[in-house]
This record gives structure tokens, C-alpha cells and sequence, in this order.
């Protein structure tokens, strides 16, 4: 093996190894390592040595992938007989069997489970050997690294992750290191060349931009990944409005709004009335696939008064002053329902009465048109009046479903255990009417009974029984997994029940007429997005229910005493216990608005707060695009420039021609068949054809190489030629040498050269002294 | 066209050259049996504007090589034979007074001739080798303050007889490098000699020769060679040749730079001979054993011990390092 062979093998390894800090974000221990970096090892030295030893490529494959199938025996089957017998084949089997389960089933990062281990060690080899083969043997960089680029990016684009894009340099030097030692020592005449040939500008200008931006791009690094696979945010797993959701992973906590009003309530942005299994939307897909498209006569502009979505046999006015502080959108966060907007921007908004949400809009001189556009954004003020629902619980004793449109109970496919639990709850509660049965549903999801716990570190949930695991064995999760819970089961016992989106009421300032407040002020940030149900009760309409038993008591829950209730939790609480204190009206001092909220850094992912969070990565990315941009039009310019004058080296027959002689040259001299220094190539060829060892073609191929070198013409079909002769030359050349002196040609090469520069010193010397 | 520097350059148009020279050689060869390599040499020389001398035996055949050159192109042929009393007027000419016009009128000698052939020209006393020696470098002559230009194209080709040291003035070492190559003839092959016997027994089979080219068509060749492609590999290989000659340790006075021009002026012939339109280092290699020996000085040890210039050129050869691309 040649010095040139060895340095990129070893960078070879360098560059799949460092891959695996990628990993890293996979995995929640770091036992993977070992395995892995001593495949990675394995694969490369076993390829490299191959190689050394001339095997060709096949054979090479054929032994690497048994050393693979040895390697995975020992380390991932249980210990069995010297040779592998059928038993160990189905454990094979069995454990890749497995794996797809453990990726599949299994959130990021996961524990390090046998199949993924074999998966990744397997994978890891295959790659390894790819790259050595494409890199050292093929000589193929570009190529070569396309395998290690997919091993790199796979963990970035599945999981989110910290490190940002100085993460990638070990990788990219170590990719930079692989291209640097596969190009030539020297273009063909590249001392001729006056000037960086277009081809050259070209690749180098790509490379920048590629660097330049990848990191950036990447997701993974500073972005979300494109799939995320991640811990509660998984829209391929259980996230009921992914449309919405998916933009509102929040990079940090912060305030999005100011309420100011006289009674809290939920600010809600839509109710959600089409569920797919995973994700509830606004409304079916429409028909082309795109995302839903309101029907246009369902639509008003809110400068008039709103019509109501339903109607509402009892309803108390609600005012509303919202002051957005940080958060983009689409849909206006506002409480239900609304009956009037207030404020200049009223004109940009329309009001739907499917799925009952504001949402700002393209306005075209005053008169709305055309799309739905992000119009709440920071600075926007707005009033709303709204005339919430507000029946009592013997106003919906008497109501049923009735007749209610059939997309409001419809499920895309049958619950039955969901249902048949549902049924149980009922029957235990006794529950007869809707509205009963509602509220043993939320109580089964609130109170002791369910067994629930609210936790927003919880594994996505995936897989066709997803949703019934939750219910009935895991009885983890965050709003969004209650909310659409019940949903479902209401809906599965035939109730009208949708998914609500939007925001808690936030956090209370108290009025304080002394420091210029007339009426209390509520701070909504991040955390107080939120996801409920809403159910529907025709002639009273959408009544909100809240089966999330949110760790921080801030949601509204409805009681058979109050169902609509204008107290969180934690109020409700405090007011409960000193009633019950009765006499002494100081054991709980704490102000609603002032109790310690609990220690909870972790971002809340529901719905809600919508596209806010894309705007830092937006900002992040867009100098770079600049940049690359820039960088492309000054490369277009020079490569225009450049273009009259110079042509490809890369593609030159010329320079073919001279590849073809380097590479017989050089291959010759690996077997220790060296030219001497004197000998041009005709008289070298001429030589080893009386040698014997070559064809008389290896004429043919000098007078080529001779016209390439030295300023003849070449054309395609010419370098054509040369290239298969050369390798005609080098397959007789090697035909020529016998096994033994070509295995030792690598130690016998060195060795007598550097034996023939000591005799040239010695001789030097000793002349120099006798005269 | 394009070249792996990505620059253009022009192509010389070497289909009239090669026309020209295959002519011109088959011609000699049919009188000159049996030395391919020297007349291919001789047109070398004659493409490159060079001037050819050739040192070998009597009886030979140097002097039928050349008067074969020279009948084959149809140009003006002079031939002077080098004698100890000739004197310098008698090559360059004369000026004399002719009475009828009652002005004086130069009459050129035979160097105004296309082709020169000067026999035996160590015959000649050191002055009247000078006379030619200078108007073959400077391709003037200059007599009584009047330069005269020569024909074009010119070459002298000239003869010496290495045997005979009684009575000859050896060319100075110093002047010796005026001619491009020094070519022996050597004894023919055997059969060669036989079909010498049967075919030049009769008449002067050179004066039978037809020209078969002429002067123009020479003159065109010449300048067309000067676009043969030396690519800057090749030129530093011809520089590494003669300066490696230069640092011999046998050479007193090795191969000056109008050595390393002549080096390139006949490879680029060389390479338009074989009708390549650019010059790769066997041209270099197969020629610095015409083109460079006779340019060499050896240090006296080196002559006592036998060495020739030729040896040195051999190991020169051998010892620089030839470019592959």
C-alpha cells in the first residue's frame, strides 16, 4: 500500500468517525460508541488490507461482509457454536425484526436497544467500506462521501438537537481532508496553467456555498429537524394540529401577549373539527392535497358584526383588549365567541364560521382578497367583543346530539376500546345526557379516577394503537394528548366534539388604578398555549371542557356547578380552602396572580402560539443565503469571464490522456517496475515490451501520451483509446509480475530505492573526497 | 486548438512540409543506399538553417550525399574545394573594376549559392576558414564596406577527413559550434555496398538527378517549423541537457546557450520531419549526439584517457531526468 493509499484510508475512517457526534442526539447513553467506532475501524482496515494485498473489489465486498456477519455474531446474538447454525440465522432475524420495532416505536433520544445497535454497527460497517472502496480503491471523492453525508445528516434531519452549526466542522474538515488528499499532487501541466480553470472556479465556488450555508440549512443544527422524532413534538407521532403545531416549538419561554380585561378567559385561535388519526386540522384537506381552503361563504369580514358560529341560547359579553407582544400568526387570538373587533386592523381580518376562527387576511383596497396572511404580529392591538356561551348546567340537561352534521362525530376508523372505556366512565358516573357525560369523561380525565399524569417530557407517541396507549396504558401526556383523547372518545360515543387551540388566560396583574391600570392585565406567554375540547350543544353552542390536568392549575376546568367558569384552578383551590377555613380568612394569603409558578423550563409544545418560533431561525439563515448568493453571482461572473479563454482541465482529452499515463506510471512503479528518471515514456514502453511484459499496443499508448504531453492534439475518441490501452498496459504489467514479487513489491520498492540513494550519496561523497 | 494550458495556438501547416521533405529524401536515398539516418540528419540540418558537417573517412560518401541534396532541390549549388592556398575571396568574391562601365563590380563567390559544399575544409588555412565560418553565422558577407545578404535558404555543407592530419588546419574547437550537427557517414552494410557496386558503375548517377523540389518550397519549410510546439517541459529538458554538460566533470567547456538554441531549432526540424507538429524529449535525445559533441572541449586527463565528447553526451543523456508530461 502506497503512502498516498494509507493517509487516505486513514482519512477515510477519520471522516466516517466523525459522524458519529450526529449520534449523539439519537441516543440517551453513550454505549453505542464502542460498537460502533470499532466497526467503523474494522471495515476500513479490513477494505484497506484488501486492497494492499490487490484483492479485487468483489472479493474485497464479499470478505467484508462476512467479516460483517462474524462481527455481529459476536457482538449482538447470544454466545453459540463456533459456526453459525440455523438457530443463529432466525436470531439474526429476529433481532433485525426487532430493530424495525425499536426504530420505529422508539422516540429520540432512545435507549441504546439491541436492534438499533445492530442496525447502526451494520450500517456503520457498510458505509465504512463503501467510503474506503469509492475513496481509496475508485478514487471517486465526490462520490465517496456521499455515503457518509447521508450517515451524517440522518440524525440531524430526524431529531432537533443543541450544537449549532460548529458542530458540523469536525465533520466538514474531515470531508474538507478526504478532497484535499484525493486530488492529484498536480493537474496535468499545471505549471502551464496561468489561470484557475473555469471548472476549478466552479467546483470551488459550489464548495463555499455548500459550506457556507449547509450548516445553516441543516436541520438539526439551529433549525428543527424536518422529522422530528424528538420527545413530545413528534408530528409523525401524536400531534393533533400539526399545521399549527409544528410551527410552535418555542426556542425559548417568553410573553406573546398583553390581555387587558375584565374577567379572564381563554384566548382561542380555532377550533379544530377534522381528525386523520394523528392530527386534527381546520377542516378536511381539500381535494388537491393542499392545506384547507375555508369555504368563502362561510366567511365575514369582521368590520361588521360576526355572525355566530352557533347559536347560543345564553351568553355573557366578554371585552377584550389584546396587545400583541411577540408572536406571529395568522389566526387571531381571541375569546368566544366573538361578536365584534375593535381597532384598525379590523379590516384585515376575516371571521369564519367553520371551526369559528379570526384569521387576518389579504386586503386589496380595503376590500379582503385572495389568501390568509400573517397580519398578528407585533405591535397589533385590537378589541374584542365577545359573547361567550355561558349555560347552565340544567340548560343542557335536556340537550342531545340531535342531528348535528356528521363530520362532527366522524373518526377515521372505529375506537371500539376507546368507546367501550368511555361507556364505562359513563356508566359509573351514572351519566345519561351529553352534558353529563362530558363531564364524567373530563372528571375521568382530571381527577383520580384515570390515573393521568401531565408531563411534557413524554415519548411521541406512534404506531396505529397510539392513541389507545395513551389512554389506557401510558396516561402520560400534555394537552394536546387529553384534549384529543376526549375528543375522540367523545366522538366515539356518537358526541360533537372538536379540538380547540389557542391560549391559557396567562398570568394576572391585577388592576391598580394608582399605577395607571383600570382593569386587570394578563401576560400570556409560550407556556400558556393550550389545546381543550369543545363540545357542541346545539341551541347553546360550543361549550369549552378541560380534561388536561395541567401541573400548573392555570386551565378553566367546567363544573356541573359552573360551567363556565371565570377561575383557574389554582383560584378555584385557594377560594376552596378558605371557604373551608371559614374563620380565618389569612391561612392562604396567596394571590392568585402571585402564587410560585412550578419550576418548569421545558417548553410547552401545544398549539397556539403558531408560527412565532420560525422567526429567529429565519433571521439566522438569511444572511447566509445572502452570502451564498453573493458568492454565486461573483463565481457566475468569473466563470463567464473566464470561459473564452480557458477550458476544462477536467474534461480535456489532454489531460485524460495524461491521467491514463500517471496512473500506468505509477501503478508500474507499485509492482517495481520504475522508469528511470532519464527514460521517456516510448522508451520505457519500448523496454518493458522486450521485457516481454507488455503488449505491442503499449507503442500505440506512448505515442499518445506523447501527443497529450507535449502539445499534439488530442480529441475524445484518442483519450478513449489511451484509457483503455492504459489499462491494458497495467493489467499486463501485473499479468507479467509473479504473485510473490508483486505482494513484495511494496516492501522491495521502497527498500531499493532508498537503497540506491544511499549508494548514489556514498559514491558522491567518495568522489568528492578523492578529488 | 487547444492544449492542456487551455491556451490556443497555431497549428503549422506541415502537409506541404512533409510533401516537400519525403520528396527531397526519397530522392537521396535512391542515390545515398544504405544511410536513412544520415539524410534524414542532413534534412534536419537543412530545415533547422543549419549547416551540416560532416567528418568521416575518404570514399565514404559525404561528398555524394551532399551534391545528392543539393541536385534534388532545384537551387543555386557551389562547391568549393577547400585547398591550402585558397584565399578568402576566393569563397566570399571579389570586387574588380569592369572597364566598360568604369565602376567597380562585386562578383559574388560560391557562398552566394544556395547550397555550399565546402570538401575537405581543413584543408584550408585558418583565414579562409574564418571567411566561411563568418558568413555562415552572420548569413552576410561584407566586402569592401558593402554588406552583401546571402541566398536563402543557405547551409554549407561541408566535409572534413579526419585521417589525413598532414597538411589540413582542424577547424578551432571554437568555430566548430557554427555548425549545427557533426554527422559521420560510417561504412556501408554489407549489402548496401553490393547494390553501390551494381548501381554506380556506370555514369554520375547525381548528375542524372531531377530537382525535385526548390528553393521556395524549402525557404516555406523553414518558416513553417518555427511554429512547431515545444512545450516548456521539453524546453527545460533542453536547457537540463546542455547545462548538464556544462557541470560534466570531464568537460572543460561545455555546450554554450547557441547550443541549447540549436538543440531547439533541430528538434523542432526533427519533429517536423517525422510530421509531428510539436517536439517531445526523444527528438532531444535521439539528436544531442549530433548537435552537442562537437561543442565540447574535453579537460585533458579525460582526452589522455580516450574519453570523447560523445561518451559524455551519452552519459549526459543518461543522467537527466526526461519529462513524462
Amino acid at each position: 500500500m502506497n503512502r498516498r493509499a494509507a493517509a487516505l484510508g486513514a482519512a477515510t475512517l477519520l471522516v466516517v468517525l466523525t459522524t458519529m457526534p450526529a449520534y449523539d442526539r439519537v441516543f440517551s447513553e453513550a454505549v453505542w460508541r464502542g460498537p460502533v467506532l470499532l466497526a467503523a475501524i474494522l471495515a476500513v482496515g479490513a477494505a484497506a488490507a484488501l486492497r494492499a494485498l490487490r484483492v479485487p473489489w468483489w472479493a474485497s465486498l464479499l470478505v467484508s461482509l462476512v467479516g460483517l456477519g462474524v462481527f455481529s455474531y459476536l457482538l449482538h446474538l447470544p454466545p453459540g457454536p463456533a459456526v453459525p447454525g440455523g438457530e443463529q440465522l432466525a436470531q439474526a432475524r429476529e433481532l433485525f425484526g426487532r430493530a424495525l420495532v425499536e426504530i420505529r416505536e422508539t422516540p429520540s433520544p432512545a435507549p441504546v436497544l439491541s436492534g438499533m445497535l445492530f442496525v447502526l454497527t451494520a450500517g456503520y460497517w457498510v458505509v465504512a467500506h463503501l467510503t474506503h472502496e469509492l475513496l481509496v480503491r475508485w478514487r471517486r471523492a465526490g462520490l465517496g462521501l456521499v455515503p457518509v453525508l447521508v450517515l451524517w445528516s440522518v440524525p440531524l434531519a430526524i431529531t432537533s438537537g443543541q450544537g449549532g452549526a460548529a458542530a458540523a466542522v469536525p465533520f466538514l474538515a474531515s470531508a474538507c481532508l478526504v478532497l484535499l488528499l484525493s486530488a492529484p499532487d498536480a493537474l496535468p501541466g499545471a505549471d502551464r496553467l496561468s489561470r484557475v480553470t473555469s471548472s476549478g472556479v466552479v467546483v470551488g465556488a459550489l464548495a463555499v456555498i455548500a459550506a457556507v450555508t449547509l450548516p445553516g440549512v441543516l436541520p438539526g443544527y439551529g433549525g428543527d429537524a424536518w422529522v422530528d422524532i424528538g420527545a413530545g413534538a413528534d408530528p409523525r407521532g401524536y400531534q393533533p394540529i400539526v399545521d399549527i403545531a409544528d410551527r410552535l416549538k418555542l426556542p425559548q419561554e417568553r410573553d406573546v401577549l398583553r390581555v387587558r380585561s375584565e374577567q379572564r378567559s381563554y384566548l382561542r385561535l380555532a377550533g379544530l373539527d377534522s381528525f386523520d388519526g394523528f392530527t386534527w386540522r381546520l377542516g378536511p384537506p381539500s381535494v388537491d392535497g393542499g392545506s384547507y381552503r375555508p369555504d368563502p361563504s362561510s366567511l365575514y369580514s369582521a368590520r361588521d358584526v360576526l355572525p355566530p358560529e352557533a347559536e347560543a341560547a345564553s351568553t355573557v359579553p366578554v371585552f377584550v383588549d389584546v396587545e400583541v407582544l411577540d408572536l406571529e400568526n395568522i389566526y387571531v387570538p381571541a375569546p368566544y365567541q366573538p361578536v365584534q373587533v375593535l381597532g384598525p386592523t379590523r379590516d384585515e381580518m376575516v371571521w369564519s364560521t367553520e371551526g369559528g376562527f379570526l384569521a387576518t387576511w389579504d386586503t386589496v383596497d380595503g376590500e379582503l382578497a385572495g389568501e390568509a396572511r400573517v397580519g398578528i404580529r407585533e405591535g397589533v392591538s385590537y378589541r374584542v367583543q365577545a359573547s361567550r356561551p355561558s349555560p347552565t348546567y340544567q340548560d343542557l340537561q335536556p340537550i342531545g346530539a340531535g342531528a348535528v352534521a356528521p363530520e362532527l362525530t366522524a373518526l377515521p376508523r372505529d375506537y371500539d376500546a376507546l368507546r367501550e372505556q368511555a361507556e364505562q366512565v359513563y356508566e359509573a358516573a351514572g351519566a345519561q345526557t351529553m352534558v353529563d357525560q362530558a363531564l364524567a369523561l373530563q372528571e375521568w380525565f382530571i381527577g383520580d379516577a384515570g390515573g393521568f399524569t401531565y408531563d411534557l417530557d413524554v415519548p411521541a407517541l406512534r404506531g396505529d394503537q397510539a392513541l389507545e396507549r395513551f389512554l389506557l396504558e401510558d396516561k402520560v401526556g400534555y394537552c394536546e394528548y387529553f384534549a384529543t383523547g376526549m375528543a375522540v372518545m367523545l366522538r366515539a360515543t356518537g358526541i360533537p366534539a372538536r379540538v380547540a387551540v389557542g391560549f391559557l388566560p396567562g398570568t394576572l396583574t391585577p388592576a391598580d388604578p394608582e399605577a395607571g391600570r383600570d382593569v386587570d392585565e394578563y401576560t400570556v406567554s409560550t407556556r400558556d398555549a393550550h389545546a381543550w375540547v369543545e363540545v357542541l350543544f346545539p341551541g347553546y353552542g360550543w361549550v369549552s371542557f378541560e380534561p388536561t390536568p395541567r401541573d400548573d392549575s392555570t386551565q378553566m376546568v367546567p363544573r356541573a356547578d359552573d360551567l363556565t367558569p371565570v377561575e383557574n384552578e389554582l383560584e378555584r383551590t385557594a377560594r376552596e380552602a378558605r371557604e373551608n377555613a371559614g374563620d380565618d380568612p389569612d391561612r392562604n394569603p396567596v394571590l392568585p396572580g402571585e402564587l410560585p409558578l412550578p419550576d418548569e423550563d421545558l417548553v410547552p409544545p401545544q398549539a397556539g402560539s403558531s408560527s412565532a418560533g420560525t422567526q429567529p431561525d429565519q433571521t439566522r439563515v438569511w444572511p447566509l443565503g445572502l452570502l451564498a448568493l453573493g458568492l454565486a453571482a461573483v463565481a457566475v461572473v468569473v466563470v463567464r469571464g473566464q470561459r473564452a479563454r480557458v477550458t476544462s482541465v477536467g474534461g480535456n482529452p489532454a489531460a485524460r490522456v495524461l491521467t491514463a499515463q500517471r496512473r500506468l506510471l505509477a501503478t508500474a512503479a507499485s509492482y517495481g517496475l520504475i522508469r528511470r528518471a532519464s527514460e521517456t515514456t516510448p522508451e520505457v514502453m519500448a523496454r518493458w515490451q522486450r521485457e516481454g511484459r507488455l503488449p505491442p499496443d503499449g507503442e500505440r499508448f506512448a505515442a499518445v501520451a506523447q501527443r497529450a504531453a507535449f502539445g499534439g492534439e488530442v480529441d475524445r475518441i484518442d483519450a478513449d483509446d489511451a484509457e483503455a490501452l492504459a489499462e491494458q498496459c497495467i493489467d499486463a504489467l501485473r499479468a507479467s509480475m509473479d504473485a510473490r514479487g508483486r505482494l513484495l513489491a511494496p516492501v522491495r520498492v521502497p527498500i531499493s530505492a532508498s537503497l540506491a540513494r544511499t549508494r548514489h550519496a556514498v559514491g558522491a561523497v567518495r568522489e568528492r573526497l578523492g578529488s | 486548438m487547444t492544449t492542456t494550458d487551455g491556451t490556443t495556438r497555431r497549428r503549422p501547416d506541415l502537409a506541404a512540409v512533409a510533401a516537400t521533405l519525403s520528396a527531397i529524401e526519397r530522392n537521396v536515398t535512391d542515390i545515398v543506399r544504405g544511410k536513412p539516418d544520415e539524410i534524414r540528419l542532413a534534412l534536419i540540418t537543412l530545415l533547422a538553417e543549419g549547416h551540416l558537417l560532416v567528418e568521416d573517412v575518404p570514399g565514404v560518401g559525404k561528398t555524394l550525399l551532399a551534391r545528392a541534396l543539393a541536385r534534388s532541390i532545384d537551387c543555386s549549388v557551389a562547391r568549393i574545394q577547400f585547398t591550402p592556398d585558397l584565399l578568402p575571396s576566393d569563397i566570399t568574391g571579389v570586387t574588380v573594376y569592369s572597364p566598360d562601365t568604369g565602376d567597380f563590380e562585386f562578383r559574388p563567390g560560391p557562398v552566394f549559392a544556395n547550397l555550399v559544399l565546402g570538401d575537405e575544409i581543413n584543408r584550408a588555412g585558418p583565414k579562409t576558414q574564418s571567411a566561411l565560418l563568418e558568413s555562415m553565422e552572420e548569413r552576410t558577407v561584407t566586402i569592401d564596406g558593402t554588406t552583401h545578404e546571402l541566398a536563402r535558404p543557405f547551409m554549407v555543407i561541408a566535409t572534413q577527413n579526419p585521417i589525413e592530419l598532414e597538411g589540413t588546419y582542424p577547424l578551432p574547437e571554437a568555430q566548430r559550434d557554427r555548425f549545427l550537427m557533426r554527422i559521420s557517414i560510417g561504412y556501408p552494410h554489407q549489402d548496401d555496398e553490393l547494390a553501390i557496386l551494381r548501381t554506380h558503375g556506370g555514369e554520375d548517377r547525381v548528375r542524372a538527378m531531377q530537382p525535385v523540389a526548390d528553393a521556395a518550397a524549402v525557404a516555406d519549410a523553414i518558416v513553417a517549423i518555427r511554429d512547431v510546439h515545444v512545450s516548456d517541459a521539453v524546453a527545460r529538458y533542453l536547457v537540463a541537457l546542455c547545462r548538464a554538460t556544462r557541470a560534466h566533470g570531464e568537460v572543460e567547456l561545455g555546450a554554450s546557450p547557441r547550443a541549447s538554441l540549436a538543440m531547439l531549432r533541430a528538434c523542432r526540424a526533427a519533429a517536423a520531419v517525422d510530421g509531428r507538429d510539436y517536439v517531445t524529449p526523444d527528438d532531444a535525445k535521439a539528436l544531442a549526439p549530433h548537435v552537442l559533441p562537437h561543442r565540447l572541449i574535453l579537460r585533458p586527463e579525460a582526452q589522455l584517457a580516450g574519453h570523447d565528447p560523445a561518451h559524455v553526451v551519452a552519459d549526459v543523456v543518461d543522467g537527466v531526468p526526461a519529462p513524462t508530461e
